[in-house]
């Protein structure tokens, strides 16, 4: 299946200046840690049910929901989001990658509660319920607004990488000596050829480069939403002499999410 | 925590609950945090028996701390159940009570609840407490009314002031009501109308005595009286008023009998946040002799080559006429021996070998800055956030390490030398600026920080049980703290003896104190002595002349001069009594008759005149003083001048009258006697009561300052030279040896000679034993030691000697210095009571532990309980390695194994002191991976074969590197026995050599260092200990570095060793299964690969092994079958079969 592909920057995030209250986790865990901008911190909970409850200086409109890492189960009947404008909306939480890492759990809520008064608030819940067991969540709890995609005509093609955090050293007999630190970093290059390389450059310019993460999510089979930013270089090569056309390759990285789960 | 002396005011600090020690002339001595105190200090209170109990305020006013006498130990820690314990009180049953929201309250010194507070009903923040403990007198700062309540039983009205609107003061920190001894309540108030402080006296009965305008300033209102002093018939107690409108607080002594004050000092500039205080009955049951500075001494007669001297000096050291000492002792032996505390070791943590996925943090284990309770705040931080349980080890560990360095650590250098382990740690301070916080007011360095690994497994299995606790790598002290740009941090953390001899530790060498800091006023030649300090026996006992077989003992322990002092009860023929003893009994009543007619003062004019004191003695022993004042003596005219009178119905051999000036106002002849005062006089009156006058039995007859005797010249209170010998208490001296004075021809040369304690001690020296170890009775003390405190305001606990007369003289003139043998110095509990300490390893933990660690000034030695540990709780000692290393000893040696007579009398590098150990007892001291100091040695009776193994194939990853022939060294000369008082060593030299290592390096003999052991006085251990030298390094050392996977950290270099299989070893099959030493093993957090540093140590365990092995060892050649090592012995059979 492919589809827009959404993206959001980093002052997209309507939570991060928000207050987090709602259930109390273990002692030496903070709420204030879920919407801090590293999906690798946790906070733990002694309970399956869980309430998290962000609250805004000011109502803010809310278009995608992104929750990078947690351990709920996989399947739609975990977790739902709501606000005070009457909002409900229950989230998938996709399977785990093979390796235990999870894979980010992600809702356009503007295509599924298109009333953008509704989507706008400044109490935002997220309730977990009936958890299998004691609920963990990571940190960059996101909601972004306003949603935001890729301009198609541009022709975004994407290239997937992934790279495994662990260090091999083989001695005089061949033997192997492999440490496994559990930790992985995923990474899109999305590539155009443009003829407008001044309108690429000002979208490179509004987007990249910024110390908040974004949100990258091209809806291709196989690509997960990745919550990460957009690598600093840019670079257009002309493809051939005499022509107005070029070819950029930006690179999105995702933050990594620490160990599994 | 200094001792706190008779006397002394103790302040604690509203702001922060610590204490402070002030003289009578308010000039702070010391201060300190009572261990786990309250965070601010609302009332303070000391028992009868001397310890001290402390509430707390503010947000902490439900915490009550109940303490020892120096308020260095915490004895027991309440939680006040409701309300607080602002206020308090203390009774003479030892107890202390307090009172706030709640009704009073009273708990014994041990902290347990013991009144039943459901009778008490009166709920008040001013509280006031008879010295029975029986009644007590409450009120609510600002009201009017002040009750009187019988502790747990009924209540009445006592003081009613609402006519007045007189506002009771002393609410909060600060107490407003006290009752003295003889039960007059006194009570502090702000008046009504003026709003200006006050004070009342009442008698038990509710009768006004006096009231009296706080003469300070007008305009404060917070007032606190404070404890009555306890003295017998005190006639003053003292109180502090703080002014708010000036800030200023004011501290006075105040008559009992009109209110009169005397300005005592003031104190402003934030002075006001110290809170309540108490007058201090001491924290010391020891009578410590005040000593004061040396005169110029006595010119000598005409002896010659001696000349008069002028410069007061200490005499210096070996001086001893011509008596160079003698060879040999007799060895002493003791009935029992002491022992050390052998602490359990740590659990090894988790098994590393095998584990592909490991994650690791630090704990850094902040002391906060001002103290707080608890002391500390602990932060970890790991490479990747550790979402742990709250129940395993902390918890959640953030993100916010970036780097660590290479972790090592080992047990010594190549050398024999002491190696640092260290490691830096790199941190991200962008997330919370924690460092950056730290940095900002707090001190980092000094901190300390442990480092773990464990798996996913093991985290997660944090509630199976047995938990398997994580893997430790390092435990350490930070020092150097960093910051650099893009917000980031460096910390160093360096092992635990580092950190207090590196650059940035407290000192590079020990002894830490100089005789300086506890007598600043003795002779500069002696100021700038280190205090020195004695393990094992000291002794020459036994010697004799090498020519003619005489006795020749000159003593081996110096003395050292520092003052004079005056001891009362040392001359046993005096009329006078010699000691005091409360069993005696004070005299009943006092009066005055002659002056007003009436036993009350005049007035402030009171304070100018002398006062009077009667004494009850028994058997040469006195009671305490009946003291108090009296008006001007003799008015004109009167025909019997001034008549101190008095009534008793005890026994008495005969009383005493004394006249004592106005400004000594503690006065006690033994307790607290005024050397060097000429106007105390005294007067005998005989024990038949003459009744002249009505009402009176007994009087003696006073008409001015000097009449009667001069007490100071009175022969029972006797001038000593005072000699600081050692620190710490000794377990047995021995005898003393100092100037013959010529034979009695001063002409004649002064030997120093043995004196004849039996008649000496007592007469013209003091020492705590007889020649045989055994008490003297003419020691004065109640203890061997004695405890001073020393002019840096610190506690010192000393054995000390005294002498006067002809051979104190010689000494301070350098014609023949007094010393002494000491059987044994230090002993097991620290006070003297314990059994002697000689075991050589057992000396040196105990001397890492209570010296190094602990820097040891006084007290008990350290125990299970007390010995030093890191915040887990992990012994920073690891006995276990001494007390096997000292059984092996024994095994080899006999005995009790090898044993320790170390005096150290000269401050050096800690590390040069590390190295006399690792020499003397051929072991090597450092820091194993737990933190701990721990001892390496080789036990080659142990079999290897257990040891774990290595192999190349699978367990070694990076390059293997081998040196041989290192600190080759096959030649050595030896000496031991130090004399400290000579400056020379009693043994040696002596030379040794191994022939097979020098035959097998083409006849080169190759000394090392000459080897002088100030530890070992005993030729046939230092036998032991140097042929094992020579067989370690005679042919040299064979070292290798090898790497390899985490599993190596589960062997730390104070494990035995391993067995090491590599193809890299030296011989036709390289090495399989050869036995190895870990000396230093270093691990790299980035790569995870450890990497050990390796002693092949095959053929020292056969050269150790067999008596002739040093001649075996070059033979004995893996795969040789010539090898003449045959036995069937299965404990060597791992070495013979390699």
């Amino acid at each position: 299946m492919t589809g827009e592909t959404v993206y959001a920057r980093g002052g997209d995030n309507i939570l991060e200046d928000g207050v987090v209250t709602g259930t109390a986790p273990l002692t030496s865990y903070s709420l204030a840690t879920l919407i801090t901008r590293q999906p690798a911190a946790r906070v733990r909970y002694g309970a399956t049910t869980v309430t998290v409850v962000v609250t805004l200086s000011t109502p803010a409109l809310g278009d995608i929901v992104a929750i990078p890492v947690s351990n709920a189960d996989a399947g739609s009947g975990v977790l739902v989001v709501s606000n005070g404008s009457g909002l409900s909306v229950a989230i998938t939480i996709p399977a785990v990658q093979a390796n235990g890492i999870p894979n980010t759990a992600i809702k356009d809520l503007k295509t599924a509660v298109p009333n953008a008064a509704t989507r706008t608030s400044n109490v935002w819940t997220f309730t977990f319920t009936g958890n299998s067991v004691n609920l963990i969540l990571g940190g960059g709890l996101a909601i972004f607004g306003p949603k935001r995609t890729l301009d198609p005509d541009m022709g975004w093609g994407y290239e997937y990488r992934e790279r495994h955090a662990s260090s091999n050293t083989a001695n005089e007999y061949l033997t192997r000596y492999t440490v496994n630190y559990q930790t992985t970093e995923r990474s899109v290059i999305a590539s155009i050829r443009t003829d407008d390389l001044a309108g690429v450059l000002a979208w490179f310019q509004a987007n990249a480069g910024g110390a908040a993460p974004g949100l990258l999510w091209p809806q291709i089979a196989g690509f997960d939403a990745y919550y990460g930013t957009w690598d600093t270089d840019f670079a257009a090569k002309n493809v051939a002499e005499g022509t107005e056309f070029y070819d950029v390759a930006l690179t999105f990285r995702e933050f990594s999410k620490g160990l599994p789960v | 925590m200094a001792t706190i002396a008779l006397g002394a005011l103790v302040f604690l600090s509203q702001a922060d609950g610590s204490v402070h020690v002030l003289s009578r002339a308010g000039v702070e001595a010391s201060s300190f945090s009572p261990p786990s105190g309250p965070a601010g200090g609302g009332a303070i209170a000391q028992a009868v028996s001397k310890e001290w109990a402390v509430f707390g305020f503010g947000g902490s006013k439900n915490d009550a701390r109940f303490y020892d006498a120096t308020m260095a130990s915490l004895v027991a820690s309440v939680t006040i159940a409701v309300g607080s314990g602002r206020s308090a009180a203390v009774g003479v049953t030892d107890n202390f009570f307090f009172n706030q929201s709640t009704p009073v309250s009273k708990y014994s010194v041990a902290g347990a609840s013991v009144l039943d507070t459901s009778v008490a009903t009166h709920n008040r923040d001013v509280l006031g407490v008879t010295m029975d403990g029986v009644t007590s007198y409450t009120g609510v700062s600002g009201d009017p009314t002040v009750f009187k309540v019988v502790i747990g039983g009924a209540t009445s009205t006592f003081i009613d002031n609402s006519a007045t609107f007189d506002q009771l003061e002393g609410g909060g920190s600060g107490n407003g009501i006290v009752v003295l001894q003889d039960g007059t309540v006194i009570t502090a108030w702000r008046d009504g109308t003026t709003n200006d402080p006050f004070i009342m006296a009442h008698s038990s009965a509710g009768a006004l005595l006096w009231r009296v305008d706080l003469t300070a300033s007008t305009g404060g209102h917070t007032n606190y009286v404070d404890h009555i002093t306890r003295d017998a018939s005190a006639t003053s107690f003292l109180m502090g008023f703080y002014n708010d409108n000036t800030s200023t607080v004011y501290y006075y002594e105040v008559a009992t009998s009109n209110g009169a004050q005397t300005t005592l000092f003031t104190k402003s500039a934030g002075f006001s946040g110290y809170g309540p205080f108490v007058r201090s009955y001491g924290s010391s049951t020891t009578t410590t002799p005040v000593i004061t500075p040396v005169p110029a001494t006595t010119p000598l007669g005409p002896q010659t080559p001696c000349n008069p001297q002028a410069q007061v000096s200490g005499g210096g050291m070996g001086a001893a006429g011509c008596n160079v000492g003698g060879v040999g002792k007799t060895p002493i032996a003791f009935d029992d021996y002491g022992a050390v505390p052998n602490h359990p070791d740590p659990d090894p943590g988790e098994t590393l070998t095998g584990k592909s996925s490991v994650d690791m943090w630090i704990a850094l284990h902040h002391r906060n800055y001002p103290a707080t309770s608890p002391e500390t705040t602990t932060y970890r931080r790991a490479l990747v956030e550790l979402a742990d349980d709250p129940d395993y080890h902390g918890g959640r560990k953030e993100a916010g390490l970036l780097t660590v360095g290479d972790i090592e650590h080992g047990l010594g250098n190549e050398s024999g030398g002491f190696e640092a382990a260290d490691c830096d740690l790199h941190l991200s301070d962008a997330v919370d600026r924690w460092i950056r916080t730290l940095l900002d007011g707090q001190e980092i360095e000094g901190d300390e920080i442990e480092i773990y690994l464990a798996s996913r497994e093991s985290r997660d299995a944090f509630d199976v049980s047995p938990h398997t606790p994580p893997r430790t790598l390092m435990r350490a002290v930070v020092q150097g703290p960093s910051t650099e740009t893009s917000l980031q941090s460096t910390l160093q953390a360096v092992d635990l003896l580092f950190s207090i001899f590196g650059p940035f530790g407290a000192t590079p060498n020990w002894p830490y104190w100089k005789i300086g800091d506890i007598y600043a006023d003795a002779p500069a030649d002696v100021k700038v002595r280190p205090v020195p300090e004695l393990y094992g026996p000291k002794s020459d006992a036994g010697a004799t002349d090498p020519l003619t077989g005489a006795s020749r003992e000159k003593g081996l322990v110096p003395w050292h001069l520092v003052g004079q002092t005056t001891i009362a009860g040392t001359d046993s023929s005096a009329l006078l009594p010699t000691s005091e003893d409360a069993g005696v009994g004070a005299f009943d009543e006092q009066g005055v008759l002659g002056g007003s007619g009436n036993w009350v003062s005049n007035g402030v004019d009171v304070l100018a005149d002398p006062y009077h004191a009667w004494a009850r003695v028994v058997d040469n022993v006195m009671g305490p003083l009946n003291t108090g004042r009296a008006s001007t003596p003799s008015p004109s005219g009167t025909v019997y001048g001034f008549r101190h009178v008095g009534n008793d119905t005890g026994p008495s051999d005969y009383y005493i009258s004394f006249q004592i000036p106005p400004d000594l106002e503690t006065w006690d002849p033994f307790t607290n006697p005024a050397p060097g005062r000429t106007d105390i006089r005294y007067q005998i009156v005989s024990a038949t009561a003459t009744d002249p006058f009505t009402d009176w039995q007994f009087i003696a007859y006073w008409q001015s300052p000097t009449d009667g005797l001069e007490w100071g010249g009175a022969v029972a209170v006797e001038e000593w030279d005072a000699y600081l010998v050692l620190l710490g208490a000794s377990y047995q001296g021995g005898g003393v040896y100092a100037s013959n004075l010529g034979g009695g021809d001063p002409s004649q040369t002064h030997d120093r000679v043995a004196l004849d304690m039996a008649s000496r001690n007592g007469s013209d020296i003091l020492w705590p034993w007889n020649e045989d170890g055994s008490a003297a009775d003419a020691w004065p003390f109640a203890d061997t030691f004695i405890d001073v405190v020393g002019s840096d305001g610190n506690t010192y606990r000393l054995t000390m000697g005294f002498a006067r007369g002809g051979i104190s003289d010689d000494h301070k003139n350098g014609v023949v210095n007094i010393t002494c043998n000491m059987r044994c110095g230090r002993e097991d509990v620290g006070d003297g009571s314990g059994l002697p300490l000689v075991d050589a390893h057992d000396c040196e933990q105990h001397w890492i532990e209570n010296e190094l660690l602990g820097r040891y000034r006084t007290g008990l030695w350290v125990t299970n309980a007390t010995a030093p540990t890191w915040p887990d709780g992990t012994y920073k000692v690891r006995s276990t390695r001494f007390r096997d290393r000292q059984a092996f000893t024994a095994d080899a040696l006999g005995g009790r194994g090898l044993t320790a007579s170390w005096y150290v009398g000269e401050s050096k590098p800690i590390q040069a002191h590390i190295a006399d150990w690792n020499n003397a007892t051929e072991t090597a001291l450092g820091l194993n991976g737990n933190g701990s100091i721990s001892l390496g040695y080789i036990d080659e009776t142990v079999d290897q074969s257990t040891w774990p193994r290595v192999r190349h194939v699978t367990d070694i990853f990076g390059r293997i590197q081998a040196r041989y022939g290192m600190f080759r060294e096959n030649a050595v000369t030896v000496t031991w026995d130090w004399d400290p008082e000579a400056q020379k060593f009693r043994g040696g030299p002596l030379p040794l050599t191994n022939d097979v290592a020098i035959e097998k390096f083409k006849g080169h003999q190759k000394p090392g260092q000459d080897i002088a052991s100030p530890i070992l006085d005993d030729e046939t251990q230092v036998r032991w200990v140097m042929n094992r030298r020579l067989a370690r390094l005679g042919t040299g050392l064979t070292v290798m570095d090898v790497p390899g996977t985490m599993g190596f950290l589960d062997v730390d270099v104070d494990d035995p060793g391993i067995q090491l299989t590599t193809i890299e070893g030296i011989g036709s099959d390289g090495y399989v299964d050869r036995p190895m030493q870990i000396r230093r093993r270093r691990f790299s957090i980035a790569s995870r690969i450890a990497t050990y540093t390796l002693w092949d140590v095959h053929d020292y365990l056969l050269a150790t092994r067999f008596t002739d092995g040093l001649a075996r060892q070059s033979n004995v050649i893996d795969t040789v079958d010539a090898a003449d090592v045959v036995t069937d012995d299965e404990d060597v059979a791992p070495l013979v079969l390699l």
